[in-house]
């Protein structure tokens, strides 16, 4: 199928915040109530329209433990979006958010949109993050802030298509360089009718051709 | 290593084949190569090319190995052959290469080949400028093209793509793609855009990972840079079979396995360590990862993140692909023969028995998944669901258990799972259960029945809830209406109620007065107490009621109504029945006990009331009520009974030897003997008066050492809650990488105490032989206190050894400063 605009995302914060379980209910509309370890990196993909626009989303799921933080810090070089998760109901995920944030921010490009996501938002009587909390670290950092749901998929749609709507105002304002391929945004064929045929030899990057992951 | 994090079940076999002898290979093997062939008939054979240093081609068919091997010499006297491959359709290319680095390509039809000496179908000598790193040959496109790469050291790919002419030169071209050695080239899915065709093919280098895009013509139409890794090196790849237009490439790095698709990245698989082999069939990912003691042979069903099998190989030759079925070809280290090698047949385990090692482990989720796959019977899978359901039930899990019952109706009687839903607690699920049992074919008459029970049942908690809440909260008795509006049995209670207050009971007779009061009588009081109180009272007055004990009883648990009640029955009716001012004294002294009237009211009824003293003061010493000083009259009295009678019990105990055995502090002993002393005429109460003192007193003691140990226990429980308190406030982080006796990085399963301490579970079990990881707290901290903690009387006994030199040793290693050289040490000096 094709698209006009391919974003690449990264979905990031400590392990059981519900990572997989966002990417799950946003790809196939569906909540895993025991979801096991992720083990390196799961890969999941979703179009969305914006603006009249078909983007497709490819999104990496990284492994929360530490003992995976060299694999997944690999990721974050080519990902235009990034969501950083927390749990609500656990605050030690919330006092890592600023480690994470510095390690998003060392290896990756500079202007990678990051959503700030409050997971499990369904378990109010068990919460230990105050929303306002969320809120001010997400100000206080530049960061865009939603509390989500996994089970119930309040806000799952949104927290994914609010960080395209980010990534595509920038693409409009001239942000992003679209044919860098580093920054996670790769040019589809409703966006280039003619896609430029490199030379058969030498350089690196170039538009592809569309195609289903 | 990252391997143990996996979940992990041997759903895979590895089965040791006979030996086979090369004994024809007597060289070193120089070059390698196996296919999958697809037969039309859907079977799939697969062939091994193994090249050796002689020149010679040996081939191994799978299906039947030594009857179907042929050894060839390559028609040129070249070189050793240096890389081979093989399409699928058998066509085998080998490369030599000269000390000027001329490439010498030779093409072998293996479906032609029945002679040694055979030759080959297309050839030629490429001129080259490093040395060749890696080849791979395949058959491409709809129109069977053979595609040839050669991948050289200073990442150029010579790329063939074409139909095969005698000098294959013609087609082969050149392209720099990588910065670095190139090892590893797959060619992916012809895809068709108008009327050209684009190749995809996928290379490896050290540091790099690209897609390109080949036309017809073999020219490189796009390339794109999927990864560039400077730091971890790719060490070998493989394509995801069958190739279709999803077709991924799968490369392996020292920390993992990656996934990558046409355009990105895609999973990557945490398996540490360096990467051998790799193949990609369906859902099951092979991998051997080189390890200290060999190599390890890694299947991963990617679908489910499941380990299937994880074996030790050492030796390892080549792995052949065949139907689903894997031959691992490894020398054979313990036979004199160098040219014997070990085949093992690596082959998944019957549906059955993956299903039953799936249950023991409680993956029932993966099991399901399994039998989804493999189209299983629906029954099957019904069965695997009731397991599945009573190892949700056991943990916890209600709502799925039951969602997993509700699949398995039709196949599995409801008795087995209706029986496991019986108790009152999981009343709900045995509702969702029955409810969606009666939408089956299978339902029955006694099935509507049970679930009506289960509905009853539910009114029926659902009542006692209610009552709860009046008995709790009075502020809610207000609420009657309110309640009876929701519930239709409170909607009864207020039949009752307005009954009760309209009712002419003038005529009715007192049984039929007491049922009635049996059935409502609790909830109208509870409800609408002094109206309820009123009426009662009427009753009784106007002779309806005549045997108040008996109607008391329905209230015994409410004293205060009870008294009221009583009392007014006594001024009212003037009545002197001694039985019930002796109720009305245990309903009052009950009262005081809980605080609800004072000592002088009870002691100004004592003085009202013609009561006989001794039982007066027996009931108040059974209340623990006092008289205090001088506040009774007749006190003085009391005192003189009590001593002139002090000795009539012994004496009557003496008397009748029988009754000695019930002077024990026992209580049931005791009420014993206050039954045989009512049913006795010749002992009167007062005679035991002195015993029962004696028996309230040692009670009290008994109390008051229970009350000791109460508090002792509250503040233990204080003690343990603020230590708790202090753990959840400052919790512990552990960060330990190590474990404490191995010292080798931790992996699962570990055990973390809270000393800090961190150890494998296995290195527990081995080295201390502990049976629970909690056995003995942390091992270390153990030997720490014994190190510390002088043992005064082990190293006297050490000291008195028989063996004059251990005897010494013994007390240097007990220490200096312990050092004691008694008269016998200075002997043996």
């Amino acid at each position: 199928m094709s698209y006009a605009y391919l974003f690449k995302y990264i979905i990031i914060g400590d392990t059981g915040v519900g990572k997989s379980c966002l990417l799950l209910q946003f790809t196939d509309k569906r909540f895993q109530p025991v979801h096991d370890l992720t083990i390196g990196v799961e890969f999941g993909a979703r179009m969305i329209t914006i603006d009249g626009k078909q983007i497709k989303l490819q999104i990496w799921d990284t492994a929360g433990q530490e003992a995976f933080r060299s694999i997944t810090r690999s990721y974050y070089r080519g990902a235009a979006g990034a969501l950083l998760v927390y749990d609500i109901t656990r605050r030690e995920t919330f006092n890592h958010l600023t480690t994470w944030l510095e390690d998003a921010r060392q290896h990756s490009n500079s202007n990678m949109v990051i959503m700030l996501i409050g997971n499990k938002s369904d378990l109010d009587s068990r919460r230990e993050v105050k929303k306002e909390e969320g809120e001010a670290f997400a100000r206080e950092h530049g960061l865009v802030f939603m509390e989500t749901s996994a089970r119930t998929a309040a806000n799952v749609e949104e927290a994914f298509i609010n960080t395209a709507k980010e990534i595509y105002e920038k693409i409009q304002e001239g942000v992003f360089d679209i044919n860098n391929e580093a920054n996670g945004i790769k040019i589809g064929q409703q966006a280039t009718p003619t896609n430029p045929a490199l030379p058969g030899s030498g350089g690196a990057g170039g538009a592809v051709n569309s195609g289903c992951c | 290593m990252s391997v143990f994090q996996w979940k992990s079940v041997e759903l895979f076999g590895l089965i040791n084949l006979p030996s086979i002898k090369l004994n024809d290979i007597n060289a070193e093997i120089t070059a390698h190569c196996c296919n999958r062939v697809k037969a039309v008939n859907g079977t799939t054979n697969s062939t091994l090319v193994l090249c050796d240093n002689n020149g010679y081609v040996h081939v191994l068919l799978e299906d039947n190995i030594k009857a179907k091997r042929i050894s060839f010499k390559c028609c040129y006297n070249h070189p050793p052959i240096k890389l081979c491959a093989l399409t699928t359709n058998n066509l085998l290319a080998v490369l030599t290469q000269t000390d000027t680095f001329s490439l010498c390509i030779s093409i072998y039809d293996l479906n032609l080949i029945k002679k040694e000496v055979h030759p080959c179908i297309a050839t030629t000598i490429f001129p080259a400028t490093s040395v060749a790193t890696f080849m791979q040959a395949e058959v491409i496109g709809p129109d069977k093209l053979f595609a040839l790469g050669i991948g050289l050291d200073k990442g150029d790919l010579l790329l063939h793509v074409g139909n095969i002419n005698r000098d294959l030169s013609l087609n082969i071209r050149r392209h720099a793609i990588a910065s670095s050695s190139i090892n590893g080239i797959q060619f992916g899915s012809c895809n068709q855009q108008s009327d050209i065709k684009i190749y995809d093919v996928f290379v490896v280098s050290l540091n790099g990972v690209y897609c390109i895009a080949l036309n017809d013509k073999g020219e490189v139409d796009a390339k794109t840079v999927l990864d560039s890794n400077k730091n971890t090196p790719n060490q070998c790849c493989t394509i995801s079979q069958p190739i279709t237009s999803d077709a991924f490439l799968v490369v392996g790095r020292y920390d993992a396995i990656y996934c990558f698709n046409r355009n990105c990245r895609g999973s990557c698989y945490a398996i540490e360590g360096q990467k051998q082999y790799l193949s990609l069939v369906e859902n099951h990912l092979i991998a051997v990862v080189k390890t200290h003691f060999g190599s390890m042979l890694i299947v991963i069903d990617i679908n489910n993140k499941l380990i299937v099998l994880r074996k030790q190989i050492s030796s390892l030759l080549c792995i052949m692909t065949g139907n689903n079925l894997y031959y691992v070809l490894s020398k054979d280290e313990s036979s004199k023969n160098e040219c014997t090698y070990n085949m093992d047949m690596l082959k998944e385990h019957n549906t059955n028995i993956k299903i039953r090692t799936l249950i023991t482990n409680c993956m029932h989720d993966i099991a399901l998944m399994l039998l989804k796959r493999e189209g299983s019977e629906y029954q099957n899978a019904a069965y695997v669901r009731l397991k599945y359901g009573n190892n949700l039930l056991v943990k916890g899990s209600f709502t799925r258990a039951v969602a997993e019952y509700a699949q398995t109706i039709g196949v599995v009687k409801p008795y087995h799972i209706i029986s496991k839903l019986l108790s009152s607690r999981h009343n709900d699920n045995l509702i969702e259960y029955m409810n969606k049992l009666l939408k089956s074919e299978s339902a029955t008459i006694e099935h509507q029945k049970l679930l009506q029970s289960c509905f009853d049942r539910q009114k029926l908690l659902y009542r006692i809830q209610q009552l709860w809440i009046f008995k709790n909260d009075t502020t809610r008795i207000c609420d009657f209406k309110e309640i009876s509006a929701r519930r239709v049995n409170i909607s009864s209670l207020i039949d009752a109620w307005s009954h009760l207050q309209i009712a002419d009971f003038s005529k009715a007779d007192e049984v039929e007065v007491l049922d009635f009061f049996l059935e409502y009588g609790r909830e109208l009081l509870s409800v609408h107490s002094t109206d309820f109180l009123k009426t009662v009272k009427s009753l009784i007055r106007n002779q309806i009621i005549k045997n108040i004990l008996r109607f008391l009883t329905i209230f015994s648990y409410n004293a205060e109504f009870c008294a009221n009640l009583l009392s007014d029955y006594i001024e009212n009716g003037s009545t002197n029945d001694e039985k019930l001012h002796y109720h009305l004294l245990m309903l009052y002294l009950s009262l005081w006990r809980d605080n609800k009237i004072s000592s002088k009211y009870i002691i100004d009824f004592i003085e009202r009331v013609p009561l006989r003293l001794e039982n007066t003061l027996i009931l108040s010493k059974a209340y623990s009520f006092s008289f205090g000083n001088g506040n009774l009259e007749n006190i003085e009295e009391l005192k003189l009974i009590a001593d002139e009678q002090k000795h009539f019990f012994e004496d009557n105990i003496k008397k009748n030897p029988n009754l000695a055995s019930l002077l024990t502090t026992d209580p049931h002993s005791v009420l014993m003997i206050l039954q045989k002393i009512y049913s006795s005429l010749d002992i009167q109460m007062k005679d035991v008066k002195s015993i029962l003192a004696e028996k309230l007193i040692k009670n009290g003691i008994h109390a008051k050492s229970e009350i000791q140990s109460i508090e002792d226990l509250n503040y233990d429980i204080e003690s343990k809650s603020s230590l708790l308190f202090h753990y959840k406030l400052h919790p512990i982080e552990f960060r330990n990488k190590c474990c404490d006796i191995c010292k080798q990085p931790l992996k699962m399963p570990s055990v973390y105490f809270l000393c800090q301490h961190s150890f494998h579970k296995d290195c527990l079990r081995y080295n201390y032989h502990t049976k629970k990881e909690d056995d003995a707290g942390c091992v270390l901290c153990n030997e720490n206190i014994k190190f510390f903690v002088p043992d005064y009387g082990k190293s006297e006994l050490s000291s008195k050894s028989c063996d004059p030199i251990k005897r010494i040793s013994n007390v240097f290693a007990s220490g200096m400063d312990k050092l004691i050289l008694s008269e016998e040490v200075g002997c043996i000096l």
